[in-house]
C-alpha cells in the first residue's frame, strides 16, 4: 500500500511538472484545479480527492487528473479530462468530461460465511469515466471557486475461488468466481481553480 | 439570478442520482439440473448390464452381493461371494438414488423425494414395485425444490454470468443436496441386509427408518415390496447425518452428537439420551456396550477435531465419553468381533484391536486407497472408496491383504 502511495504522488508531481512546463506556451494558459467530492450511490456515500491539470484556451481546457476515490473499493483513478467553459446568461458554467483508468491492484483475505475458512480476493482496475458541469464563481483575479456535479462510474474486478457443493458426486468443487464491479455515481464536487 | 440558477441545475443533478446504481456482473458456475416427468423417470427404473463406477456413494450388503451406490444414478449390483474375484453383474437405473437398503429380494432406493421399493429377485431384470411419492420433501433445499411432477435427473455444470444491482449472495449457489444410505440389523423371517455406518436407511426387523436434518421417518416393510409410510419424529437434534441400528437401539450420528432411541415400540422411537461433542462430521456404530463414533473435520462439517471417540452406553439414558483417540480424517466405521475398522479418507483404512476399549490399538493400516465407507462381516471388509470398492481379507488382523477389487473410471 505504501508503494501504491508514492507512485500515486510520483504522478501527481509529473503533473504538476506538465502544468510548469504549460506556463511557457503563450497561447495555452496552464490551469490546475484541486477538489474533494462527496459520492452518492446506491451502495454507500463516499469522498473523492482530485487534482486535475491541463492548458486551456478560448474556453477549451484540456488535462490530466489523478484521484483518490474511497468508493466501496480504495482506488486511484487516473484520466484524460476536457473542459468547455462557457457563459449562460452571465453564470460562468462549464461542462466537462474526463475518461481513463481506475487503478487498483492487491489481495484481501476474508472469511468466507460457511467453514471458517479464508477467501483470497483479488482486485484489479478498470474503466473510469466521467460526465459532468458545474459553475466557477470569480473569488479573485486568477481564481475561482468551483462547483460542479457529474455522473461519474470507475470498474473493479474482483476474483476469488469459492466451493459449490457438487450434486453429482455429493464434494465440494473449487470454482473461480469474478465479480466486475461498475460503480455509477452522482458526485458533488468542490474545487479552487487556479 | 444566478445563485438560483446554479442551485436548480445542482438539484436536478444530484435528482438523477436516482438512476444510477452499482451493478455487478458475476462469472461463476453454478449445477443447473435436468429435469423429467416422474412418470419417464419411474419408466427407466430397470436394470441394464453393469455398468462402470463412476461416483460410487454408499454401499449394503446382503447375501453375498453389494449393492453400491452410483451417486444421483442408480445402484450397482456387485457379486462379491468370491472376494478375490468380485463381479459387476447389473445396474440398477434409479435417478437421485444416494441410499439404499435391501429386505428380503426387495432393495428400497431413494429417488430425490420419493422412495421406490424394487424386486431385485432378478439383478438382470428388476420390477419397480412401489413408489412412495414426497416422502423426503427436504431432499432439496427449498432454493432447489422441484415440482411435483417433475424430477431432477441430472446435473450440469455451466459457466455463467449473472447481473445484479448489488453483490450476490454466494449462499444461494450451493446446490446442497442432502446424503442418505442405509444400515440395519437382523429380522427374523424376512432377513435384512447390512448397510454401512454412513448410512440414513436402517432397517431393523419389520420396519425401516430414515433420518434427514432433524426428523426420523418410520417405514412399515412387514410386506417388502408394499412398504408403508407410518410416521415422522423428530430425530432428537440438527444435522442429523447417519443412523445405525443394533437391537432395540438406533444410533443417530450429529454433527453436534450422538442420539439413542429405544425402538422396543416399533413406531414409536423415543430419545433415551445422548452425547454432544465439537461441530464436527460424526458416523456412529455400536456393539451394544460401547458407540464407537468417528468425528472429523471437513467442509461440510467445519471443526478441527479428527478422533475417535469410545463412548460407555451401558445406561442408554447416560452416555459418557470413556477416551477418545486421535486420527487422521475418519469416515465410516464398522466392527466385527473385536476388530474395529476405520475409514480415514486420504490415509486408507485402519485396523484396531478394540477387545479393551480404554486401550485400543492399532493392528494393521492399510495406504494407497481414500476410504469413505465401510462393512466388515465375517473376515472380510467391503471398503467403498474413491478408485475402486476393495474387499481387504483381514483373517489375521495384523496383516490384511486386498483380495479383490472393482475399479471406478476416472
Amino acid at each position: 500500500m505504501a508503494n501504491k502511495r508514492i507512485q500515486f504522488f510520483l504522478l501527481l508531481a509529473m503533473l504538476g511538472s506538465a502544468t510548469i512546463n504549460a506556463q511557457t506556451n503563450k497561447h495555452w494558459k496552464p490551469w490546475l484545479v484541486p477538489e474533494a467530492g462527496i459520492l452518492v450511490g446506491s451502495y454507500t456515500l463516499d469522498r473523492d480527492v482530485r487534482l486535475n491539470v491541463g492548458i486551456g484556451k478560448k474556453g477549451i481546457m484540456l488535462g490530466l487528473g489523478a484521484a483518490v476515490d474511497y468508493y466501496r473499493f480504495e482506488s486511484y483513478p487516473v484520466y484524460f479530462q476536457a473542459r468547455k467553459a462557457f457563459d449562460f446568461r452571465k453564470v460562468n458554467l462549464f461542462v466537462m468530461s474526463s475518461w481513463g483508468y481506475n487503478l487498483k491492484s492487491g489481495t484481501v483475505a476474508e472469511l468466507s460465511w460457511w467453514g471458517g475458512r479464508t477467501i483470497t480476493k483479488k482486485y484489479s482496475g478498470g474503466v473510469y469515466g466521467e460526465i459532468g458541469g458545474g459553475n466557477m464563481i470569480r473569488i479573485r483575479k486568477k481564481e475561482r471557486l468551483q462547483v460542479s456535479v457529474s455522473w461519474v462510474m470507475k470498474a473493479v474486478e474482483e476474483s476469488f475461488q469459492s466451493e459449490i457443493w457438487n450434486p453429482v458426486n455429493q464434494s465440494p468443487r473449487t470454482i473461480t468466481n469474478m465479480n466486475r464491479y461498475t460503480m455509477n455515481r452522482t458526485v458533488l464536487r468542490v474545487g479552487w481553480k487556479f | 439570478m444566478k445563485r438560483i440558477l446554479s442551485v436548480v441545475g445542482f438539484s436536478i443533478l444530484l435528482l438523477l442520482q436516482g438512476c444510477v446504481k452499482d451493478q455487478v456482473l458475476t462469472k461463476t458456475t453454478i449445477y443447473r439440473p435436468v429435469y423429467k416427468t416422474k412418470d419417464e423417470v419411474k419408466a427407466n427404473i430397470k436394470s441394464s448390464n453393469p455398468v462402470e463406477l463412476t461416483a460410487p456413494g454408499k454401499l449394503f450388503y446382503k447375501d453375498g452381493y453389494v449393492f453400491l451406490n452410483e451417486l444421483n444414478k442408480g445402484v450397482h449390483i456387485i457379486d462379491v461371494r468370491n472376494p478375490a474375484s468380485p463381479t459387476n453383474i447389473a445396474f440398477v437405473h434409479v435417478p437421485g438414488a444416494v441410499d439404499l437398503a435391501v429386505r428380503g429380494n426387495i432393495l428400497y432406493a431413494d429417488m430425490y423425494t420419493d422412495l421406490v421399493a424394487i424386486d431385485i429377485t432378478d439383478p438382470r431384470k428388476v420390477q419397480l414395485k412401489t413408489v412412495l411419492p414426497g416422502v423426503f420433501p427436504e431432499r432439496y433445499y427449498t432454493s432447489f425444490m422441484p415440482a411435483k411432477d417433475l424430477v431432477i435427473t441430472e446435473w450440469i455444470a455451466v459457466d455463467t454470468v449473472l447481473k445484479s444491482n448489488e453483490t450476490i449472495s454466494w449462499g444461494m449457489m450451493k446446490a446442497d443436496v442432502q446424503v442418505m444410505s442405509a444400515s440395519s440389523s437382523s429380522s427374523p423371517g424376512v432377513s435384512n441386509g447390512t448397510g454401512g455406518s454412513m448410512a440414513r436407511f436402517a432397517l431393523s426387523d419389520d420396519r425401516m427408518y430414515t433420518v434427514d436434518h432433524s426428523k426420523m421417518k418410520v417405514f412399515n416393510t412387514a410386506i417388502p415390496e408394499k412398504p408403508v409410510y407410518i410416521k415422522e419424529l423428530s430425530a432428537g437434534g440438527w444435522d442429523i447425518e447417519t443412523i445405525f441400528p443394533f437391537g432395540k437401539n438406533l444410533f443417530l450420528g450429529s454433527m453436534t452428537g450422538m442420539h439413542i432411541f429405544d425402538i422396543s415400540s416399533k413406531d414409536n422411537p423415543s430419545k433415551t439420551g445422548s452425547f454432544t461433542h465439537a461441530r464436527v462430521c460424526d458416523p456412529v456404530i455400536s456393539d451394544g456396550k460401547n458407540a464407537f463414533v468417528t468425528l472429523r473435520n471437513g467442509t461440510k462439517c467445519a471443526g478441527f477435531i479428527n478422533q475417535l471417540d469410545v463412548v460407555d452406553i451401558s445406561d442408554l439414558s447416560k452416555p459418557k465419553l470413556l477416551k477418545s483417540y486421535p486420527l487422521t480424517n475418519p469416515h465410516g466405521l464398522s466392527k466385527e468381533g473385536d476388530i474395529l475398522i476405520i475409514c480415514e479418507g486420504a490415509d486408507g483404512v485402519k485396523f484396531f484391536n478394540a477387545a479393551d476399549v480404554s486401550n485400543i490399538r492399532q493392528l494393521a493400516h492399510v495406504k494407497g486407497m481414500n476410504a469413505f465407507d465401510v462393512i466388515a462381516l465375517g473376515k472380510i471388509a467391503m471398503v467403498s472408496a474413491a478408485d475402486a470398492m476393495y474387499l481387504i481379507d483381514f483373517s489375521v488382523p495384523s496383516n490384511p491383504v486386498v483380495k479383490g477389487s472393482v475399479s471406478i473410471k476416472k
